[in-house]
């Protein structure tokens, strides 16, 4: 059986996207708009004489550079712009920068519509790409932490790491680095040298952005962070724009809710949804299927669930409203997008495998998840679960093979049981399956588990109907029959309703 | 009606056996904008010469005429005395007044006007690329040592030129051997002479913003003379380089490069904040450009441009003068040799018929 991990609380830990995502995001945008500089009268008066004087492609570019500065358009600047758009024979810059300046020097950057690519050999090809552009640029940080999250991407942690250390020793340091360190150490399992780091440059901690990601690593770590009332101020002055401060009452809002405070979780995430950035809205949409209801998100969801990298948001949502095969589809881009995030892993598999049925998704997704974390039980768990309701039975069992449960893993060995029982009935070890079945749905009752308990029996009667042996089957169908009734969770009745598609008869048994 | 001395000196004879033959029409020039009138003079011996003669009458319409004066008259002392050094040092490279001092034009209010007699240029280098725009490789990199040349010997004299741009390098032909064409920096209005204080050594962009190097553009001013002076004509001559080989200045391919909130227009935080961001749309213009220029100097020429527009200010110059703990991290030695070893190769090339 697939586990999820719905009980952990969810932070609103920092995203880490590649630097031209990032920046096009805006969270990487100035705090404070800059009053419009208006170009002194004849900051042009020079170049535009000379290209009048001698009309050419180089005073016409020299024109075309000065303009640029202030972004300045007149009827001079077209005229210059059309005399080298008209020579054919010159080179690619100035045509280009002809081209921006016929274009009123609109920004070119795209928001792309493509959704984030998840493919090893793309994130290898991206390493080989960066690593080109590093030597001829060592001192480009900015791709130096490119290289890190592809390397995170392709799970190379150690490599990641050192990229990174360069990449903050180059220097200077600023908020996407500090973001994106913040992030790499907390998927190594690090978050001492994240807090570590962040106090360290202390004055980087006025940016509410910066300080965002300190209070939601200290969350991260059931620690209070020692900047909390610093934190307050800034959202309680309201002195920035609402999309820059989203995300640090979002933060707040995660301590909030682990301290049972939902009044004051609900104040902050409202403030965090003036203009959300995707992470603030997956945590309001996170907070509301934990019992904290935003007004403000259910008035205008339908505009916020827009936003282009809303991936988990929408997942969440859709997921929550019963419509598995869009929460599947967006929790996938949700995990393309942050491919070292556990959160979007174990959902993915999880979701796809339970709820949607969709388990080559479901496999597909615990693999990326394990290529960044080769050693989790839970997703080797969702990984031989999807393999094993494919048929794909040696994977299932090497996946198994590979888990390593402790002592204090009662929940993940109870699991993992159920899954090792679907195994086993699928190879054709029929009584050693059921009795690991058996086992699994005992324990979890015995632990309180309800859903789980419900889920594994649902799954075993599935098998159950597919062996085909009638008095087997009546007792475990009344007995999934039995923990259904007492856990109608969404996935409790998803996978009941699959279960009566198959034998309609089921229910009555 | 006419009422300025400096618009009237048509047929008078100046200082040195010059005599002013023709007007140029107002083409703005660096110092002083609309305060100084050109005019074509010519010699006894036939050469011929720029003439800038200042016209401080016209300041006295203006609304605070006292202090307009003042800056006027240091901004052409302050002239004056560094063209004055360049010659002493007997500067090659850098376009020398030939002649100065005051003539008398009868009949005005104000008759006495100051000015200064340049050497005779052919153009400018935007004009000389317009009119040919194949020019050789060799040729272009000629001008670029030559530039380099120019401003190393201001360099050497603690002057740094601080408005290079393609406008102030002038094109000087039909000289004597060994070579025809030269080409010489002008323009030392914007100049910081270590020696002479002047009134521009205050303002955060001495010379023309659309060069400035940007660290100027998003108002970050390094204290020490190198960083902040000589620094920027590195940044100016690696821009020229990139606008020899594609008509663009870096500054607009870093433009281009940059996110639209993260320009120089819209940053609100400090140069030390956005530096990683202009680094890195650095990088991607140098990478642009190198694929409009010609295959064979690619390499070289992304490399000095690399070096000499790098955006921070204090790594900025030849790694290897950065390296020596004595001498000057900013010394264009380096880049001098590298352009003179590319000309040649070029030369050669040129020889063999490899265009």
């Amino acid at each position: 059986m697939t586990a999820s991990r719905s009980d952990t609380p969810r932070d609103v830990l920092p995203r880490w996207r590649q630097w031209g995502l990032a920046s096009r995001s805006g969270e990487l945008d100035p705090l404070r708009v800059k009053e419009s500089l208006q170009a002194p009268v004849d900051f042009l008066a020079e170049h535009e004489h000379a290209f009048h004087e001698r009309p050419g492609v180089y005073t016409a570019g020299d024109l075309l550079s000065s303009a640029a500065i202030m972004e300045i358009s007149s009827p001079s600047i077209d005229r210059a712009a059309e005399v080298v758009l008209r020579s054919q024979e010159h080179p690619g810059a100035v045509r280009r920068l002809a081209e921006r300046a016929q274009a009123g020097w609109q920004s070119d950057i795209e928001v792309s519509k493509n959704p984030p690519q998840l493919e090893s050999d793309h994130a290898q090809r991206r390493v080989a790409q960066l690593r080109r552009i590093l030597s001829r640029e060592p001192r480009n940080s900015i791709r130096w932490a490119d290289l890190a999250r592809a390397y995170a991407t392709l799970g190379y942690s150690d490599s990641a790491s050192r990229a990174m250390t360069v990449a903050l020793q180059i220097g200077p340091i600023n908020r996407f680095l500090l973001r994106a360190a913040t992030r790499l150490d907390l998927y190594r399992e690090d978050p001492d040298h994240a807090i570590y780091m962040l106090n360290r440059h202390a004055s980087h901690l006025s940016d509410p952005w910066v300080l965002a990601a300190e209070i939601a690593t200290s969350t991260s770590m059931d620690r209070s962070s020692k900047h909390m009332r610093r934190a307050r101020k800034v959202i309680d002055n309201r002195e920035l724009p609402p999309w820059h401060i989203s995300e640090l009452a979002s933060a707040l809002s995660a301590v909030e809710l682990r301290a049972g405070r939902v009044k004051q979780a609900r104040k902050l995430l409202t403030v965090s949804l003036e203009n959300p950035t995707d992470n603030a809205l997956a945590q309001a949409e996170w907070s509301s299927t934990h019992g904290v209801v935003v007004p403000d998100l259910q008035e205008s969801r339908s505009d916020l669930l827009d936003a282009p990298t809303g991936y988990e948001a929408r997942a969440l949502y859709f997921a929550s409203r019963g419509d598995y095969d869009l929460a599947v589809s967006n929790a996938i881009q949700w995990l393309a997008d942050q491919p070292f995030a556990m959160d979007a892993a174990v959902f993915t598999s999880y979701t796809a495998s339970v709820l949607a049925d969709d388990h080559e998704t479901a496999a597909y997704a615990a693999g990326i998840g394990l290529r960044a974390y080769p050693h989790d039980n839970l997703l080797l768990n969702n990984l031989a679960f999807a393999c094993a309701r494919l048929g794909r039975l040696e994977d299932a069992q090497d996946a198994l093979s590979r888990m390593r449960l402790t002592n204090d893993e009662e929940m993940s060995a109870a699991i993992a049981s159920a899954t090792l029982g679907l195994v086993s009935l699928r190879v054709g070890n029929v009584e050693e399956g059921r009795n690991l079945y058996r086992t699994s749905v005992r324990s979890l009752e015995h632990m309180k588990y309800d859903e789980s308990a419900a889920l594994a029996a649902l799954f075993w009667c599935e098998e159950e109907l597919r062996i085909g042996e009638v008095e087997v089957l009546r007792e475990v169908s009344k007995k999934a029959t039995e923990l259904a009734k007492a856990c109608p969770s969404a996935a409790v009745k998803t996978r009941l309703r699959k279960l009566s598609m198959q034998d309609p008869s089921i229910l009555g048994r | 009606m006419i009422s300025d001395a400096a618009e009237n000196l048509l047929g008078l004879k100046l200082d040195g056996g010059w005599r002013v033959l023709k007007k140029i029409e107002p083409g703005p020039t660096a110092t002083g904008g609309n305060f100084c009138t050109g005019y074509l003079v010519e010699n006894e011996d036939g050469s011929q010469g720029f003439c800038k003669a200042l016209n401080l009458a016209r300041a006295l319409t203006s609304p605070d005429p006292a202090r307009l004066l003042e800056e006027l008259t240091k901004a052409y002392n302050f002239e004056c005395e560094v063209l004055e050094k360049c010659a002493d040092a007997k500067m090659s490279r850098v376009v020398l007044a030939v002649g100065k001092g005051v003539v008398e034009v009868p009949g005005f209010y104000f008759p006495r006007v100051n000015y200064i007699i340049f050497e005779r240029a052919d153009g400018d280098i935007r004009a000389a690329l317009n009119s040919a725009a194949h020019l050789d490789i060799a040729i272009r990199l000629r001008c670029l040592h030559h530039v380099a040349t120019g401003l190393q010997q201001l360099h050497q004299r603690h002057i740094a030129h601080q408005d290079l741009k393609p406008s102030n390098i002038l094109v000087f032909s039909h000289q004597t051997q060994p070579e025809p064409v030269v080409n010489k920096i002008s323009d030392l209005g914007r100049a910081t002479d270590r020696a002479i204080p002047a009134r521009h050594d205050q303002f955060g962009i001495a010379g023309d913003p659309s060069y400035a190097p940007p660290e100027q553009l998003y108002g970050d001013t390094p204290t020490d003379f190198g960083a902040r002076r000589l620094a920027c004509d590195l940044y100016q001559l690696g821009s020229l380089i990139a606008f020899m080989f594609t008509g663009v200045s870096i500054n607009a391919l870093l433009f281009q490069e940059l996110h639209p909130m993260h320009t120089w227009r819209n940053w609100t935080g400090t140069y030390n904040e956005a530096l990683p961001y202009v680094r890195d749309a650095f990088g991607r213009a140098v990478g642009r450009i190198s694929s409009d220029m010609p295959h064979q100097i690619k390499t070289d020429v992304a490399e000095l441009i690399g070096y000499l527009c790098e955006p921070d200010p204090h790594l900025r110059g030849h790694p290897v003068s950065r390296r020596q703990q004595a001498g000057n991290p900013y010394s264009l030695v380096r880049f001098i040799s590298r352009l003179d070893l590319l000309t040649r190769k070029a030369e050669i090339e040129l020889q063999r018929g490899v265009r």
